[in-house]
Formats: C-alpha cells, structure tokens, sequence
C-alpha cells in the first residue's frame, strides 16, 4: 500500500535533500583534497629520501675511492657519470650535497665546491728524502687551470710531463692555444684557477667578475702564494715554501690557502711519526751495525722528529747523503 | 519473551566467536611478529660479522703499505717486506698516538708473530684500539715476511688482524 505524503512532509523531505546533497559534495571534496595532499607529501618526501639515498651512496663510493687511490701512487682515476651533485672538499672531509664525510686522516687537495657528473683523482707520494704518505689531488674536468709562464721554464714543462693530460682541462699559456695570457676569453667552464709561474699575477679582463682564483710561484725563491679570488691581487697570508712537487701539485689543485695548509699540518704530522721512527732505527743499528764494517748513522733526524715543519731542502739533502754514505759502507740503511 | 531470550543468546554467541576470531588472529600475528624478529636478529648479525671480516682484510691490506712497516731500499717500496726494526720502534709510537693511527687502523688489534726460524721466535703487538663495548671480534692472519736490517736476513711471520665490531 503506497503512503501518500501532505505537502508538509514533501516539502521536509525536499529541504533535507538540499542540505545534504550540496554537504556530501563539499565533504567529499575537502576530504578528497586532503588524502590528495597527504599523497602529494609522501611523494616529495620519498624524492627528498631517494636524493639523500643518493648523495649517500655517491659519498661512500668516493670514500672508497679515495682510499684505493691513496694505497696506490702515481694513480689516475677518473670518474665518470656521477648524477649531478654539489661536491665540496675540505680539510677534514667533503660533502655531496650536504651529507659529509670524513677522510680521517687522508691528505686531499680538492676545489671548494664544484657542481659536477665528472671527478678525477690523482695521487702521488711525498718523499723527504724518505716515504712519508701519498696525496691526492681531486678536480673535475669543469675547471680549466691555466699555467702562465715562460715555455721553456723547467717547472712549466716539469707540469706539462707530470700532471696527468686527462686531470682536466690544462691549458699552457703562451702556447699555441693561447698566444697571450691577458688576451683569454672565458671558455664555459665553471672555475678558472691561473697558475703564474716565475710572473707577475694581472687579471685577464675577460675574466672580470668570474669565478675564479689563483696562485703565484717563484722558483728563484722556492715559494707559492695564493692569490685573491676573483681580482689575483696579494693577500695578507704569507708565501709558503715548497717542499718537493707534491706540495705545488697540492697547491695547484686546493683552490683555497685553508686548505692547503691543513693538509700540510696533516702531512707534518705523520712526517713527525716516521721521523722518530727512523731516528730510533738510527739509533739501533748504530748500535747493531756488522762489527767488521764502520758504519757512520747521522742523519739531522733529531731536529725533524721535534719540529717537523722546519723541513728544509738542506735537511733532506743531508738525511740522502748519509743514506747514500751507509750504502757505500755496505752498512744497514737508515731507510 | 522465551524468543527474545533466544535471539540475545544467539547474538552473545555470534559476539563470542568474533571475539576469538580476532584473539586468535592476534596471537599468530604476534608470534609471527616474534619469528619475524629473530630470523632479521640473525641475518643482521651475519652481515655484521661479514663487515668485520672485509675491514680486518682492508687493515690488513692497508698494513702493507704503512711507512711505519715497509722496507724500503734509498726511499723505494718493497712490496710483501716488513721492516722488523722499524715494527719495534714503531709499536710504541702508535701506542702514544692511537689517536691519529686511529684513522688509518681503525678499532682494530694487529699482531705480528715471528715464527721461523725457532730463535727469533716472539709476538709483537703493533696496535690495539679495542671499542669501547666490543661484542664480538673478527680475526684475518697472513704469512708474511720480515726483514732484519742489522743482520740482512728474513724471518718466517704472520700478520693477525682483529677487526673489532
């Protein structure tokens, strides 16, 4: 039996249907938009974690990499098809894009910062006259290093034979490729670093404003010195001695004097270490040598064990020519 | 009223059995939450004794190269040689400076055991930074050979790494 509705009841039904129609598409929308929003934030959140998952797993390979070029000297290696990350070198460590990491005690010249897919390492031993530790050298093929000085200069071409043809873009100036230093143009890469050897530092002035530093060496004097970025003017800190290659290969690739001379310290430290250590050698086989030869043990080890930064060229000369002497003996050598 | 009383004892009975349905689900859950657990505990631990054994080899790997051991003839390397007057004297010093050689071994403990020939037969503890809170160790041995300088022979050795986890 079908109840017919009065009006009163028809018009209450209708009105309830307004209300609640229009309300369940509002509540379907604001609670779509929220479930949508949650979505949305789950999905960036997942990229945020796939991105550090990333700089993670390129920081550890890296650090792995150091480690076996720094087991091996006179290594090359390049590293190819890395994603496009920021890479930051210091001292104690690096960072790819933001997540650091620590080298402990490694001894690693690299750029400030460098947004790069390439990386090439290089590393090469430091010996005073004996085997202290290997270094390495860290740039990307983004930095084009331009060394201004005489052709015929004995460092200038000692550079030419040594650094690696691949560690980057190396441009020799005056050359072929660049007759007059002051007459380059930028060529699209990301930092410039001018190397002026045995030459007054000038600013070419297409480089005006760019991204750039430098580094002044005079052989006559056996110093360096790190010039401003951005103008090559002089600057307040003192020039630094050179020490063997390694130290101007080092040089050369930390763009910034903090750096460089942290790694030093590192690099004094463990010379500090091998220093005692052959000095009490010294001692032992001074004391232990063949009875039938005279051995003569005087290497001026004494001094570099207690300051090891006041290595000199002459004190490295003197520990080779008593070396060279004990060989002549037939004796035991020191190292 | 004799239905009514029929109908609620129906439905207690229908609520009673939910309820042991979802006390039983919970229970396997639980357990097997708990199975769960155990078996990760112990893959985990597998790969942690597995990280231990790959980081004595790097040490050890590493040892070889150290300035501190190698022989070296007029500043040259020799690979697969170890200095027996420099281990002596370094030993000390890496004990003074555990920090710094921290970096390069690592929580770790090397012994060099000399073996052959039978008179200079002795174990040299080279470094020993035990972790605070170490649970378990892993052990790597190599034979190797060591060079005495004031007597210009070699003795029969081998290299023991503890990586400590």
């Amino acid at each position: 039996m079908v109840r017919k509705l009065s009006l009163n009841q028809h018009v209450y039904l209708h009105n309830k249907g307004q209300i609640e129609l229009p309300f369940q598409l509002i509540f379907a929308l604001v609670a779509g938009s929220i479930i949508l929003l949650i979505f949305v934030i789950f999905a960036f959140k997942g990229w945020d974690i796939s991105q550090q998952k990333s700089s993670i797993f390129i920081a550890d390979t890296l650090t792995l990499l150091l480690t076996s070029t720094e087991v091996s000297p006179k290594t090359f290696l390049p590293i190819d098809d890395l994603p496009k990350s920021k890479i930051e070198f210091g001292c104690e460590g690096f960072s790819v894009n933001g997540q650091q990491k620590s080298y402990r005690n490694k001894i690693v010249f690299g750029p400030s910062s460098v947004t790069t897919t390439r990386l090439r390492l290089w590393s090469f031993d430091w010996n005073v006259p004996f085997y202290v530790t290997n270094m390495i050298a860290v740039t990307s093929p983004g930095i084009l290093y331009v060394f201004v000085g005489d052709p015929t200069d004995s460092l200038i071409k000692t550079m030419q034979d040594t650094i690696p043809k691949n560690m980057s873009t190396l441009l020799f100036c005056p050359s072929t490729f660049c007759p007059r230093a002051s007459a380059l143009q930028p060529t699209g890469h990301e930092q410039t670093r001018f190397i002026f050897v045995n030459t007054n530092p000038s600013l070419p002035p297409a480089f005006s404003g760019k991204k750039i530093s430098g580094l002044s060496v005079n052989t006559a004097s056996n110093i360096l010195t790190f010039l401003q970025p951005r103008t090559l003017g002089q600057t307040k800190d003192p020039p630094l001695p050179i020490i063997g290659m390694p130290m101007l290969y080092g040089a050369i690739f930390a763009d910034n004097i903090e750096t460089y001379k942290c790694n030093l310290d590192k690099a004094y430290q463990r010379l500090g270490y091998l220093a005692q250590i052959y000095d009490e050698k010294q001692k032992f086989l001074q004391d232990n040598s063949p009875r039938d030869r005279s051995c003569t043990y005087s290497a001026p080890l004494e001094q570099l064990k207690k300051n090891p930064s006041s290595l000199n060229a002459n004190i490295i000369e003197s520990i080779k020519k008593s070396n060279h002497l004990l060989q002549q003996q037939s004796c035991p050598l020191i190292y | 009223m004799s239905t009514h009383l029929l109908i609620m004892k129906k439905a207690q009975v229908k609520m009673g059995e939910n309820i042991a349905v979802l006390l039983l689900f919970t229970v396997l859950l639980v357990l097997g939450i708990i199975f769960y657990v155990q078996y990760q505990r112990g893959a985990l631990r597998d790969e942690l004794r597995e990280q231990r054994l790959k980081d004595a080899i790097q040490i050890s790997q590493r040892i070889a190269y150290l300035p501190e051991v190698q022989c070296s003839e007029d500043a040259i390397q020799k690979e697969n040689c170890y200095d027996g007057v420099k281990i002596e004297k370094a030993t000390p010093i890496l004990k003074a400076n555990k920090n710094y050689y921290y970096g390069i071994l690592g929580y770790s403990k090397v012994e060099i055991e000399l073996l052959y020939p039978p008179s200079d037969a002795k174990t040299i503890l080279f470094y020993d930074n035990k972790k605070p809170g170490t649970v378990s160790e892993e052990m790597v041995q190599a034979p190797i050979a060591v060079y005495l300088p004031n007597e210009d022979r070699y003795v029969f050795a081998v290299l023991k790494v503890v990586a400590y986890g």
